[in-house]
């Protein structure tokens, strides 16, 4: 099988059995008094949708009536949806009454598609709804058998083939129009409409027809959208005794906060905003805001703000219950992008190193450390990746060359000297030896300004530029 | 009144008196003894040494005696250094007011602070009337406006500004604004060395003090340590190039208005010690014929022994030791009114006075007494009197003795701890960044006692290399860092009494 | 006609003598007379330096430097000896924000200098180099341009000034600072020539030479 359909003929009838069990009830419609549900017990009594409201009551007094409430079906569905995502994804919902699943996908990770059937039955069997499942090779095929109550699961594409032309044109999603017409053709199931030439079909019906047999036949593909879990995290929690002082709070809110951590960092998002409602006995409930402009996912840096927010907040009552919910999410950029850039950043900065580092060598990119020590060649560069000390520029020596020889050089040319010696003396602390060298600024006749040093030999050595 | 000891300098070469110099007395600082400092300064032809160890002159006796036994032809000017945020400052004393001016500092310095530190605060400067200043500018204008303005309102008169050369960073640049500052206020520019050792070869050594102090291994303490060994004793004719010649003139003009020796110092005792209408001798002789016949009987002593008695008495009064006597005889009257047991030892056993005194307990006609291993002429040096008492309560003996004197008059006396050969090679080796835990081996398995085999060999056995790298290092500053001060600490009974205001004079 | 001018103004292919480049983009050089005759450095592009080693052609873009710094990283690319980060560093600028690629191809800078561009990290890449092939002093043109960036590089020989050049300036040392040539500007006449005094900024190396200095200057 490719889709499996899931259709809920009754969702909110099945729902309200919950709360009134043994009940006959009916749903109908608000203008029209017309029954549009009934539940299996009052089509026990022979109540039947489409009778008026009048009939059905008199066929069955003890009927409860009902209107239909949208939002809520579509809000059980939702919830159907969350509770199957557990177990399948590629999941849609076509609603107002069925779940539509991609199975092949699914097969992957559950080679034996019985197995799998299972799994989705003992997560429906939670649920008090009923339902009709259908498989099919594309989404409105699974549909149709679904809606035609053909509901087998494992068959053959060519039995497929055999049902499907069995169905009602009337379980379709043909437009009305469109079936009526059909029916005065005396095409009343798919098997002959399917039969019929595609350019007759174009020419004498609506090109909804055609495109609903090419979806059908899978000759058109038409991808649904598929459901993406809502975030929410919403917890309550019942406290074992009452807190008085609001700091106290922070304890029992702990725990929460360790599961928004799990929560947030499992989705790879960061959340803004919490709202904290603080339950009392009489007063009404109080809820708090707590905002994380730049977005958090650490509990322990949530806990510093509800600290506090809880500081300065007094509590009229003692507080018995409390509810922690999670709202205004950004995904969790973990490279740091400057906000003030006008330029796009697209490569974070250890990216980068690793980009030039993978042509250039480890030992090409490097950033310059800051030694300060006395003796000129005890500076050395470091590679990216090390920490670098803090920087205290009062401490740095202007008067140094920017651009130094890695080897003194033995000066060759005459040069005027500007200053007067700057005398460093350096203990080779293994050796014993202690090397003694005058350093001057100088300018050479091309004007360009040199560090040179002498030793007490009276050699001298180029060491630096000013440049 | 001191001997003019300086001496004329070789002809043609510039004249000029070091007056900023620190000795190993700057613990973890100067890197040499005040005696090589003095030995080292005439050598090199110096008018005069100032010694100016940071907010001390404890090594001023050392080189004062140095300077003596050598005959060295220096000066010696007694002084000391002191810092405060953004102030650096030598004081020198010119008379024996001045000293007791500066004693007084220090001392008010050092009990501002916890043990090993001072504090000194700008009222000690204010209330200055005696002391030379020479003031070392920070470099930061704002910092040196402030202390400029109290130092020449303060010191007027008596303030020089101090010009440093050591071939540093931007030198020139320092150098030119200090002839600013001298311009701003109107003070002469005297040329100094701010020395911290003899010689340039100290510089290993001075490094690894500076490494010791700040607990950190050299190789780590980068611009923590000097930049060149130029905080050396250096030769006249380097001193002439780097200096303008007026500062080195002005070096020698300052000390040679210094004329205070330590040789003015004496003892001064208590006067309530003796009664109103009779000398110091007078009383002395009293107390001691008292004493005699409670010795010896009624009859008085053998004639023998008062021969003896007499000669002491009179070499006593010729050196002016009375006080000695009576101190010890006064404390020693208290312990016995007590019921504290004290015994007299050493060499005062050889004193029939002591014995008269009660002071000690050796009877003259018992044992062969030799005053002269006591008391001598040729000495030279008062007599030491060691009196034990009951350890349980010396500190009702201390009390005492604070109590009669008051505080202002009575000190315990300190004593310097020095590097002896284990702490030496622990802090050195540390400084080196040997591993602390072979350092460890080594200093508990060395021997000191050790008649034939010498802790350098000894060492080499244990395993380290001291031929070459790290070991021979330390070991080469091991030796000169033996006998080096480490820090002050209480000597263990020795008590200085005085006419007025108490100097701590150290042993 | 006077929409084709509106045209070419716009695309930059034209512009009126009295008319100046909007200040807001120039960045201030952190000299006075720098940012007088020439109002600054030009915010992004490809710039040409051509200067003799060691007469302060990097002093002159300390301030730069600076600015820039705060805005992104700073690439520095084939420098002709080793790069000291303390002199650096006592003009405040942090030597974790400059990123130091040496002993590097031609081929491989101009690669390297793009993607430094083009990660969008860096705000200046610094390139020592003798000649810029025309190919590629577009393409790092254009890069900079697009990441609102400044390419500068270093040469001694004469620059090829039919390149897409912001700005074209010969560097000459003298005893009192540095002095400046412009050869070729963006929007702006060539051949104008400025000194700068740097006197105040380095004493030392620029001194004014009196009776005391003298004397200071005698060695031991």
């Amino acid at each position: 099988m490719r889709w499996l359909y899931l259709y809920f003929p009754s969702l909110q009838l099945d729902q309200l059995a919950v709360q009134y069990p043994a009940q006959p009830m009916a749903l109908a419609c608000p203008k029209r008094h017309q029954l549009l549900g009934v539940n299996s017990l009052a089509a026990a009594a022979g109540v039947k949708v489409g009778q008026s409201v009048a009939t059905a009551v008199l066929l069955c007094r003890e009927l409860q009536l009902f209107s239909p409430e949208p939002a809520r079906v579509k809000q059980l569905l939702q919830q159907l949806a969350e509770r199957l995502y557990q177990v399948t994804a590629d999941l849609a919902l076509q609603p107002p009454d069925a779940l539509l699943i991609r199975v092949s996908s699914m097969l992957k990770l559950y080679p034996d598609p019985a197995r799998y059937w299972q799994q989705l039955q003992l997560q429906l069997a939670d649920c008090p709804y009923q339902y009709l499942a259908a498989a099919g090779q594309t989404p409105l095929a699974a549909k149709l058998l679904a809606r035609s109550g053909q509901t087998e699961l494992y068959l053959t594409p060519a039995a497929e083939q055999a049902k499907l032309a069995l169905c009602p044109l009337t379980a379709s999603d043909l437009p009305v129009a469109s079936i009526e017409q059909l029916a005065r053709l005396g095409i009343r199931q798919l098997g002959p409409l399917l039969a019929l030439p595609a350019a007759e079909l174009a020419r004498r019906f609506a090109k909804d027809v055609l495109h609903y047999l090419d979806a059908l036949t899978g000759r058109a593909v038409q991808l649904p959208q598929f459901y993406r879990p809502r975030l929410q995290f919403n917890c309550e929690l019942q406290l074992h005794y009452e807190i008085t002082e609001s700091p106290q709070l922070l304890k029992p809110l702990q725990p929460l906060l360790q599961q928004l951590q799990q929560f947030l960092r499992r989705a790879n998002l960061l959340c803004q905003r919490l709202q904290l409602t603080l339950q009392f006995r009489q007063h009404s409930p109080l809820p708090l805001q707590i905002r994380a402009r730049a977005g958090e996912a650490c509990a322990s840096n949530w806990q510093q703000l509800l600290a506090l927010h809880l500081a300065k907040l007094k509590l009229p009552e003692p507080v018995y219950a409390l509810q922690l919910a999670a709202t205004d999410y950004v995904p969790d950029q973990r490279a740091s992008c400057n906000l003030l850039a006008q330029r796009s950043q697209p490569l974070s900065k250890a990216q980068l190193l690793s980009v030039l580092v993978a042509r250039l060598g480890e030992q090409a990119v490097v950033t310059p450390l800051l030694s300060l020590s006395h003796w000129p060649e005890a500076e050395s560069s470091v590679s990216t990746v090390a920490a670098l000390p803090a920087l205290n520029a009062a401490l740095c020596y202007q008067l140094r060359p920017i651009l130094q020889l890695p080897k003194a050089l033995p000066l060759t040319e005459a040069v005027t000297l500007l200053s007067g010696a700057e005398r460093l003396e350096q203990l080779c602390w293994q050796s014993g030896t202690l090397l003694q060298r005058d350093y001057y600024l100088a300018r050479t006749e091309q004007g360009q300004l040199w560090w040179v040093y002498r030793t007490p030999q009276q050699q001298w050595y180029l060491q630096g530029w000013f440049s | 009144m001191s001997e003019t000891s300086a001496a004329a300098p070789p002809s043609g070469a510039v004249a000029y008196a070091e007056l900023f110099c620190r000795s190993n007395f700057s613990f973890l600082q100067g890197a040499s003894s005040p005696e090589e400092l003095v030995s080292t300064a005439a050598a090199l032809g110096y008018q005069a040494l100032a010694l100016t160890d940071e907010c001390s002159v404890a090594g001023v006796v050392r080189a004062h005696r140095q300077i003596k036994q050598q005959q060295l032809p220096l000066k010696l000017i007694i002084g000391s250094y002191f810092q405060l945020p953004g102030l650096s400052l030598v004081l020198l004393c010119p008379d024996r007011q001045a000293y007791a001016e500066l004693c007084r500092i220090i001392t008010n310095a050092r009990r501002r602070a916890e043990k090993g530190h001072y504090q000194l605060e700008e009222w000690d400067l204010r209330s200055s009337k005696y002391c030379l200043a020479l003031w070392l500018p920070q470099g930061e204008a704002e910092v040196d406006q402030y202390w400029g303005q109290l130092l020449s309102r303060h010191f007027s008169g008596r303030l020089h500004l101090a010009l440093v050369r050591q071939l540093r960073y931007r030198e020139a640049r320092y150098l030119a604004y200090c002839q600013t500052l001298a311009h701003d206020f109107a003070l002469p520019q005297l040329a100094v060395g701010a020395v911290l050792m003899h010689q340039r070869e100290r510089l290993a050594l001075q490094q690894t003090l500076t490494a010791i102090r700040l607990k950190t291994p050299v190789q780590q303490l980068g611009r923590q340590l000097l930049s060149n060994a130029e905080a050396c004793l250096r030769p006249l004719s380097k001193l002439a190039k780097l200096y303008p010649a007026a500062a080195l003139a002005q070096s020698v003009t300052l000390a040679a208005a210094c004329q205070f020796s330590l040789d003015e110092l004496r003892y001064e005792y208590p006067s309530e010690l003796v009664p109103p209408d009779l000398s110091a001798s007078q009383y002395l002789q009293q107390l001691v014929q008292a004493g005699a016949r409670q010795r010896f009987g009624t009859a008085g002593p053998a004639a023998s022994i008062q021969a003896l008695i007499d000669k002491e008495l009179a070499l006593i009064a010729e050196l002016r030791y009375e006080y000695f006597f009576l101190t010890i005889y006064d404390l020693v009257q208290f312990a016995k009114a007590r019921g504290i047991l004290y015994q007299g030892r050493g060499s005062a056993a050889n004193s029939v006075v002591c014995y008269c005194l009660e002071i000690t307990a050796v009877d003259p006609r018992q044992i062969n007494v030799l005053f002269e291993r006591f008391l001598s002429r040729e000495r030279q040096e008062p007599p030491d009197i060691d009196v034990d008492f009951e350890h349980e309560r010396r500190e009702e003996v201390m009390q005492y003795l604070y109590q009669k004197y008051g505080r202002e008059r009575a000190a315990l006396a300190a004593t310097v701890i020095s590097y002896r050969l284990k702490s030496a090679i622990r802090d050195v080796g540390k400084a080196l960044g040997i591993n602390e835990m072979q350092l460890e081996h080594f200093i508990k398995n060395l021997n000191r006692r050790h008649g034939v085999v010498s802790w350098q060999q000894q060492l080499s056995q244990l395993g380290l290399n001291t031929e070459q790298g790290l070991g021979q290092q330390l070991v080469q500053l091991v030796e000169q860092i033996r006998g080096f001060p480490r820090h002050l600490s209480q000597h263990v009974g020795g008590f200085v009494i005085s006419a007025d205001l108490c100097m701590s004079w150290y042993r | 006609m006077h929409s084709l001018l509106e045209q070419l103004t716009q695309r930059q292919w034209l512009w009126q003598g009295s008319a100046l480049p909007a200040a807001g983009q120039q960045l201030s050089s952190g000299y006075a007379e720098f940012d007088r005759q020439l109002g600054g450095w030009p915010a992004s592009g490809l710039l040409v330096l051509q200067s003799q080693p060691a007469i302060g052609e990097l002093r002159l873009l300390l301030p730069l430097f600076k600015q820039l710094q705060q805005q992104g990283l700073l690439g520095l690319i084939n420098p002709p000896q080793l790069l000291q980060a303390e002199p650096l560093a006592a003009q405040g600028i942090n030597p974790s924000q400059l990123l130091l690629l040496s002993g590097v191809s031609e081929t491989d800078s101009l690669w390297a200098a793009e993607q430094l561009l083009q990660s969008g990290l860096c705000s200046l890449v610094l390139l020592w180099q003798g000649t810029l092939a025309r190919k590629a002093a577009r393409r790092l043109q254009l890069a900079a341009q697009a990441q609102q960036a400044l390419v500068l590089q270093l040469t001694t020989q004469q620059p090829e000034l039919t390149l897409p050049l912001a700005l074209a300036l010969q560097l000459l040392p003298q005893p009192q600072g540095l002095q400046l040539k412009v050869l070729k500007r963006r929007a702006g006449w060539a051949g104008q020539q400025f000194y700068l005094n740097w006197q105040d900024e380095w004493p030392e190396l620029y001194p004014v030479l009196s009776r005391t200095q003298a004397a200071l200057a005698e060695t031991a």
